[in-house]
């Protein structure tokens, strides 16, 4: 088992520019440190319609109430969701799934630790001997030696389908073929509810997958949940 | 869609934010449902929110709910009532149970609450508003 570069393409220079957005960072850097109730509210800011902060304080008065807790970042996760919010249609969408995508970064490099932060990569392909390479890369990947894994990001339970399903299991069995252990996953930036109701759904195998729901994130950390 | 106007609760119970809750999810599924390669989850989710919906009310449906409880679950419902985008919709079908059960779980959920909410009793050391609500979400087995 080997790891390997995408190849770029038009779109993913593209999408490159958005994951170097300062926002998607920030975002990101905040929702790392945030309570589920906060990550929650992220997601409402950042699937609504309104762009007015009044209106999600009153949806949200204990976060983002004058005795909610750690206010100040929920304050700062609000206003980074609103700039995500306010941008259109399918620039939220693609600031959506690179914040997902740097939110997994932090949280697993802090689990792996700075010795091994070099292995933490983005955009990468999983190769096997004697198999077809994948078209499309793993949003994120360890890769150490013993300890690898691939992840998939993805905003909504929607994102869960056959071939992300497929995709993933064959990469784990094809590693185990070679006998090498691959850890492989689904980091949803959505409720655990949704997630059970739409893999339910799917017959693609998933026994050997994990998914990390809205409010397991800090299990990429090697945290319990908050 | 509901109609988004005024943003109280006709019903400032929990009964009353379950109502309105579920109200929002039936026009969310509505809306939803015309996306047709995703009729089966839609209606799956929906099914999946208005239990959590009921769960969160808990039994005691008669049981009054904070002013700011019931204004955050209008506002809520009124958010729901803007949405026209069918995607946008399912996304909110996911995430607006959820949002609700947050806000019930800071209401009271015994009458011995929602008195000493009312003022009745002075609150103890430590009982700030917005921090004594159970956790929804707790911690998942998926990872």
């Amino acid at each position: 088992m080997r790891f390997q570069d995408a190849a770029k393409d038009a779109r993913t220079v593209v999408y490159a520019g958005i994951q170097a957005d300062p926002l998607v960072a920030r975002l990101a850097a905040l929702a790392a440190g945030a309570s589920y109730p906060q990550r929650l509210m992220a997601r409402a800011v950042m699937n609504g319609e309104s762009t007015d902060p009044a209106t999600w304080r009153t949806i949200f008065p204990s976060i983002l109430g004058p005795h909610a807790p750690d206010r100040e970042r929920a304050e700062a996760l609000l206003a980074a969701s609103l700039e995500v919010a306010e941008r259109g249609e399918q620039a939220r969408s693609q600031y959506r799934g690179a914040f997902v995508e740097e939110l997994t970064e932090i949280l697993v490099r802090r689990r792996v630790g700075a010795a091994a932060g070099p292995a933490v990569r983005r955009e990468r392909r999983v190769l096997f001997d004697g198999v077809a390479a994948e078209i499309h890369p793993y949003d994120l990947t360890v890769e150490v030696p013993g300890r690898a894994e691939a992840w998939d990001c993805k905003w909504g339970a929607r994102g869960i389908n056959a071939d992300v399903l497929n995709q993933l299991d064959d990469a784990r069995r094809h590693a185990a073929d070679e006998e090498t252990p691959l850890r492989v996953g689904l980091v949803v930036y959505d409720v655990r509810v949704s997630c059970a109701v739409r893999l339910a759904g799917q017959t693609a195998p998933r026994q050997g997958t994990v998914v990390v729901t809205l409010e397991a994130l800090d299990a990429l950390a090697g945290r319990k949940p908050a | 869609m509901p109609d988004p106007s005024p943003l109280t609760l006709s019903d400032a119970t929990r009964g009353g934010a379950l109502a309105a809750a579920l109200a929002a999810v039936d026009a969310l599924a509505e809306l939803g449902e015309t996306v047709e390669d995703e009729w089966t989850y839609v209606t799956a989710l929906a099914e999946a929110g208005r239990a959590r919906l009921r769960a969160a009310a808990g039994p005691d449906t008669a049981l009054p709910i904070p002013g700011e409880s019931g204004l955050a679950v209008a506002t809520a419902c009124a958010e729901v009532a803007r949405i026209t985008d069918p995607h946008r919709a399912i996304d909110w079908l996911s995430t607006f149970p959820a949002v609700v059960e947050l806000v019930l779980a800071d209401a009271p959920t015994t009458a011995d609450d929602a008195s000493r909410a009312a003022g009745d009793t002075p609150r103890t050391a430590g009982d700030a508003p917005g921090t004594a609500g159970r956790a929804p979400g707790a911690p998942g087995r998926e990872a």
